[in-house]
């Protein structure tokens, strides 16, 4: 074989090498070099895997005999080739001789050739293999590298892919946490705070339904707050359920843990009354999460699956997200509802006492007529009566006292008629209240000066007697107010009746004032509006106040048609 | 009881109240004067009226609070079935209102009670002759309460008709604001603008812009300067 052909087609080699990155194109395009241009008897290309555990032979030339490919690195390879009878155990007539292929100092694999050559021309031989093995390394180099980086991009592919549906599933989580905390607040009970959390948990957690439980340990049972509307049938809300037998899941939901059952049906029977329930419903595998409120457990969300084990780590977090939510706030519901309920008893409790003087009032009043009023009238008909019956000697000595004790009488009378009235005019009850704030409207003139002027139709038909004591007590704490801090001239009072119900409208053209004061509670009680709101309410009715500075005030009671 | 009644000269004067006292005291006092007989009393008001109408005296003096039919109405029936008898209303209170309504119902008197010992004489002989008579406490009242309403001039203006709203949207309507503008002014619907707008030119009795242009005017809610 000449020089020149052999350096010709090690140039061949040197160009066609490193062409693809295909490692199979490559290695065949090497052994092909080395069958055409150094022709041994046989040829084992070993390379070197990823893992740089073990070798693997790629190519043979010139063996016949079926052979395992991979073998331990560091194994002796020509024992191993041995072992499986593709070589002589140590040839006499065979030269033989391994090539490393490496680059840069780092190994890829080794080449095995046995040869016929003579030991003269074997050395050119092997620097001729040496030579193209140099040409094969960094190719090999090259496309171990491509595929490490081929093999991070699919792998960061895949993990971004992956991360990309978790960031995903955890914003739709999140959003349908949000909207489930926005149905929550905007709930007016516990139930509905409940409902409206049972109604998202199936788009969170894929299962057969939920249902919230409100505990009551002092009758030992759970009451449902709500549950799925497919479970209905079985567990609507409301319904009492025993604890009877589920003593030990509710001592671990003190404790704050979750309770999980992957099967119920794995369970020894029977089974408690509440998880009967559950089974019945068709629930295999369940979990529950304690609602907590300060460290007392108040009641439980339990999720069941018609699957057994159906619940995963992340489900059981985001139970727990729920679960949170809710206790919060049940919580404040529960505390907003006991604030609600003890306003109302004092509102309740003040009406009933203003109801009680108003009528106290009334009694004294009817009292101070009956008793006091006809008693001063018999006693100055007596005097009278005595006058007329005088001799004429007691005549001139008597009569002056007399008529002094008549005018004294009469003075009394004046001072009941007055007490009386304030007390509770008789006119409120014997022509209503038009004509008693015509009356106190009279009396409110003569005594400040402000012209107070009442319309309104006298044929309207009469108000609830409680109704027109409350209308009348307002307006004369407001017309207290006008004398007190409108400074002004004129007062209209106008009463409309608005089918069953009533409007009262008091309009003065004063200072005014900016209602935004009025949110300051010293300026509400100097107005004594909270007096006047709860007694309006107390009748169902609603009180505005409306003013600016400089715009006079109005102040307005409706009483709806359907309350008295 | 029925023989004084041919004497001219005696008035007869009959007496409803449910206190015996107050019918005894009257009757002696009137009695003692000499000029005046009482022929008959009822201590309520269905025995009012049927003795009054039966005996057809030339005065009545009644309770205003009677048991069963009050004052106010036993007058009423009075006045229209025994037209000639005049009624004197008996009565603890001193308001306007139940001195209009007493008035109103056909009473020609009406007596104070605490001053009834003193003044029914004189009220009698008053509302005989056919005048009226009010106790004198009661006159005063009367008297100062009318020059108190003739000093306060017309009473009422148009305006304060209107609730706080409806003036607002009239500010709003006679500064040339169109429904929308005074919606969005106020945060409301333009409906509801609407609404408030028909109610105060109904309230007000205007029918036009123009109308209420000049009546904004008149009331000083606008001036021509502007």
């Amino acid at each position: 074989m000449s020089k020149i052909y052999q350096l010709d087609h090690l140039y061949q080699l040197s160009v066609t090498l490193g062409n693809t990155l295909d490692l199979c194109h490559e290695v065949a395009t090497f052994m092909q070099w080395l069958a055409d241009v150094v022709r041994p008897d046989m040829a084992f290309l070993f390379l070197i895997d990823e893992n740089r555990q073990r070798l693997r032979l790629v190519k043979t030339l010139g063996c016949e005999v079926p052979i395992r490919q991979d073998v331990p690195l560091g194994f002796d390879l020509w024992r191993w080739l041995a072992e499986q009878g593709v070589i002589m155990p140590s040839g006499e007539r065979h030269t033989r001789y391994a090539v490393p292929i490496s680059f840069e100092g780092r190994l890829y694999g080794t080449l095995c050739l046995v040869s016929q050559q003579c030991p003269e021309k074997l050395q050119k031989e092997q620097q001729l293999v040496n030579t193209a093995a140099g040409f094969l390394a960094p190719v090999l180099c090259n496309i171990r590298l491509y595929q490490t980086l081929e093999r991070q991009v699919a792998e960061r592919t895949a993990a971004l892919a992956a991360s990309e549906e978790r960031h995903r599933r955890l914003a739709e989580r999140l959003r349908i946490l949000r909207e489930m905390d926005q149905a929550i607040l905007a709930a007016r009970s516990p139930e509905e705070i409940a409902e409206a959390a049972v109604k998202h948990i199936r788009k969170l957690i894929p299962s057969l339904g939920a249902g919230i439980a409100k505990f009551d340990f002092s009758v030992g049972t759970a009451i449902l707050l709500a549950t799925n509307v497919s479970l209905r049938d079985w567990l609507r809300p409301g319904l009492k359920v025993p604890l009877a037998g589920v003593e030990p899941l509710i001592a671990e939901l003190r404790q704050g843990a979750i309770n999980q059952v992957d099967d119920l049906q794995a369970m020894p029977s029977p089974l408690p009354e509440a998880l009967q329930l559950l089974q019945a419903v068709g629930v295999r595998s369940y979990i529950a999460i304690p609602l907590m409120i300060q460290d007392t457990l108040m009641g439980a969300l339990c999720i069941g699956a018609q699957e057994p084990a159906a619940f995963s780590e992340e489900h059981i977090e985001v139970a727990s997200e729920i679960a949170n939510s809710l206790a919060i706030a049940l919580h404040q519901k529960q505390l907003f509802q006991e604030v609600q309920r003890q306003r109302r008893q004092v509102r309740a409790l003040a009406a009933q006492i203003d109801q009680i003087e108003q009528a106290e009032r009334r009694r004294l009043a009817h009292e101070l007529h009956d008793q006091i009023g006809q008693n001063l009238t018999a006693l100055s008909i007596h005097l009278s009566t005595i006058r007329t019956i005088l001799s004429p000697e007691t005549a001139h000595r008597a009569l002056p006292r007399l008529d002094d004790a008549i005018t004294l009488v009469e003075e009394i009378a004046q001072r009941i008629r007055d007490v009386m009235a304030e007390l509770h005019p008789a006119i409120l009850d014997d022509y209503g209240l038009l004509p008693a704030l015509r009356w106190y409207a009279e009396n409110f003139s003569q005594r400040t000066g402000i012209i107070a002027h009442v319309r309104g139709d006298d044929e309207a038909p009469r108000l609830p007697s409680r109704v027109e004591t409350t209308l009348f007590r307002i307006a004369q704490e407001v017309l207290t107010n006008v004398a007190k801090h409108a400074q002004a001239t004129r007062v209209t009072i106008t009463l409309e009746m608005k089918g069953e119900g009533a409007c009262l409208m008091i309009t003065d053209d004063g200072v005014g004032f900016d209602p935004t004061t009025l949110q300051k509670p010293e300026q509400r009680e100097r107005w004594g509006l909270r007096i006047m709101r709860e007694r309006a309410e107390a009748i169902g009715g609603r009180l505005s106040i409306h003013s600016a500075p400089g715009k006079g005030t109005q102040v307005v009671v409706e009483i709806g048609t359907t309350q008295t | 009881m029925e023989a004084m009644s041919d004497s001219r000269l005696e008035i007869s004067v009959f007496l409803a109240d449910d206190h015996a006292v107050v019918r005894d005291g009257l009757r002696l006092i009137l009695e003692t004067q000499g000029s005046f007989s009482v022929i008959g009393e009822a201590a309520d008001g269905h025995e009012a009226i049927r003795q009054i109408c039966r005996l057809c005296p030339d005065v009545a003096i009644i309770d205003i609070a009677m048991p069963k039919l009050d004052g106010i109405e036993v007058t009423r029936r009075i006045s229209q079935s025994c037209p000639n008898t005049r009624v004197i209303i008996l009565s603890m209170y001193a308001t306007s209102e139940h001195i209009y309504r007493a008035l109103q119902a056909g009473a020609q008197g009406y007596l104070l009670k605490e001053s009834a010992g003193r003044e029914v004489v004189e009220a009698v002989q008053a509302v005989h002759a056919g005048q009226r008579y009010l106790s004198r406490r009661i006159a005063d009242a009367v008297v100062e309460e009318y020059i108190r309403l003739r000093q306060s001039g017309p009473v009422e203006s148009p305006l304060e008709r209107l609730t706080w709203r409806e003036k607002e949207i009239l500010q709003l309507v006679v500064e040339g604001k169109s429904s929308a503008e005074i919606a969005e002014i106020l945060s409301l619907s333009p409906k509801t603008v609407e609404t408030y707008r028909s109610r105060l030119m109904q309230k007000l009795n205007i029918h036009d812009i123009p109308g209420l242009v000049k009546f904004a005017i008149r009331q000083g809610l606008i001036s021509l300067d502007d």
